[in-house]
């Protein structure tokens, strides 16, 4: 029996579909079988980051529709050999399409063949949240060190306390070093602290997530960027590995390494 | 003396005209006198039937059913209701069915173009959009979303594009994806089309092979003509 965990962040453009996306991808890479569900019914953006658009045949409301049966729906990424599938949202419908117990129904189905079930919530706290984690065994709150988005996550953390999943885990998400270092945002500790709920990791800003989403694949895939480290240890500590917290000192080469030090 | 409907004797069997400047109350009532008589003319055991020319009439299924309901007994049925007009409703389908139908637009993500028919496309079908035709579907501009063809089940029809996106062509009830890597994108700019062929593939083909492939396109015989 797999384990469910909803994405979810309150405000739009945190990153969560690309933090679903990399997390997923992770595990994957980890060798865990995992399902990738696009909640976001509508404005369904998850198979676009996967490179997956053009495979879409069935999906989420077609299953819950009975036009379609769910393995029908579930696309295999080739890149992984039967370890990465995404249910993709329907793009003619809206949040209303499905209610909470297909949703039940739905994941419960998934958890029986999959490791993990990672659910790609939308923005906004309306049906379509409601819908994502009312399946979800767990859950991780994304946000950016921004207020506005620190705010809305703080408003999803009560959201969740009144259900039966845990206090979700927490991910700051595009972090600017410089911006952090200049006391410009709040540091982890004071976001951390403000929510008081347990971080899972850091991922700094990286023009590289774009740059690889735009391709169709997920940055997580080439080690040597900053944000796939972050995403890398966010799936290990998943996992139950104890991977210390990247460092937010940006490498400030003193005169002597300047002057002798190798070239990196 | 009757003016309403009018009785002859055909090859094919008995035709009776009902005359459209008439009410149809009138026709009603003589038909049941028509019926009486006939019924005293001929000898049981013989059957009649008739077929009814109801001229620039259009009756409605319940016109029609008061009549069969007079007519048809053991010994009288009604073949066929003929008229010589049709209704405008009637007349648009079949004109519609008879030529492809022509659109000039975007297809953006999220929205479905449907038609009855064959399909003229002259825009974009953008990333997450689908056109959807029972007939063929034919793309003037980038095809990047679905085309479904024969959506009601032909699999005689076919998508016609230049193929030079990623996108994902259905027929009938097959399914094809168009890949294409970065590597080969410009590989080709000419149209090519995608049909069902004998072993229930779907195939990709240059343009060249569509009148062997498909010698019928092109020849639209719907409707009346």
């Amino acid at each position: 029996m797999g384990k469910a965990i909803v994405v979810t962040s309150g405000k739009g453009g945190v990153g969560k579909t690309t933090s679903t996306a990399n997390i997923g991808t992770a595990l994957a890479l980890q060798s865990k079988k995992v399902c990738l569900v696009d909640m976001d019914i509508g404005l369904r953006n998850l198979d676009v980051i996967l490179g997956l658009e053009n495979r879409i045949i069935y999906d989420i409301i077609d299953v819950v529709e009975g036009r379609a049966k769910l393995h029908q729906a579930i696309i295999k990424d080739k890149r992984f050999n039967d370890q990465l599938f995404l249910l993709p949202a329907a793009q003619h419908a809206d949040k209303n399409a499905i209610n909470e117990e297909q949703m039940i129904e739905l994941i419960g189905e998934l958890k029986k063949d999959y490791d993990y079930v990672l659910i790609d919530c939308p923005a906004g706290i309306e049906q379509g949240f409601k819908n994502s984690i009312a399946a979800a065994d767990d859950a991780i709150l994304v946000t950016t060190p921004e207020i506005s988005a620190i705010r809305d996550a703080d408003r999803i953390i009560g959201l969740i306390e009144q259900t039966s999943i845990q206090a979700p885990k927490l991910i700051i998400n595009r972090i600017r070093k410089s911006m952090m270092q200049n006391g410009d945002v709040m540091d982890i500790d004071e976001i951390t602290r403000h929510l008081s709920v347990e971080l899972l990791g850091i991922v700094f800003e990286d023009d590289e997530v774009v740059r690889s989403s735009n391709k169709g694949n997920p940055v997580v895939l080439d080690p040597s960027h900053i944000a796939s480290q972050g995403y890398r240890n966010i799936a290990r500590r998943l996992l139950g590995d104890t991977v210390p917290l990247m460092t937010l000192k940006e490498e400030k080469r003193s005169f002597w390494k300047k002057l002798f030090g190798k070239k990196n | 003396m009757n003016n309403a409907v009018t009785l002859k004797g055909r090859k094919e069997g008995f035709q009776l005209i009902l005359h459209s400047s008439a009410s149809f109350e009138k026709i009603l009532e003589e038909i049941k006198e028509l019926k009486v008589q006939l019924k005293n003319d001929t000898q049981t055991g013989h059957e009649l039937n008739f077929y009814v020319k109801t001229g620039n009439r259009e009756l409605t299924d319940s016109e029609k059913k008061q009549i069969e309901d007079i007519i048809v007994d053991d010994h009288f049925s009604i073949s066929s209701f003929q008229s010589d007009v049709i209704s405008i409703e009637d007349a648009l389908k079949l004109h519609q069915a008879s030529r492809p139908r022509l659109e000039v637009r975007t297809v953006r993500s999220g929205q479905i173009l449907d038609a009855q028919g064959d399909l003229l496309l002259i825009g974009e079908v953008h990333p997450g959009g689908t056109v959807r035709a029972t007939g063929s579907i034919f793309v003037i501009g980038e095809l990047k979303g679905i085309a479904h063809a024969g959506f009601s089940g032909n699999e005689s029809a076919i998508v016609l594009a230049n193929f030079r996106h990623n996108a994902q062509v259905r027929i009938g009830g097959n399914v094809h994806v168009i890949e294409k890597s970065e590597g080969n994108s410009e590989q080709s700019d000419e149209i090519k089309f995608v049909c069902v062929n004998d072993l229930h593939i779907i195939e990709v083909s240059p343009l060249h092979d569509l009148k062997t492939i498909r010698p019928e396109i092109g020849k639209h015989s719907g409707g009346l003509f």
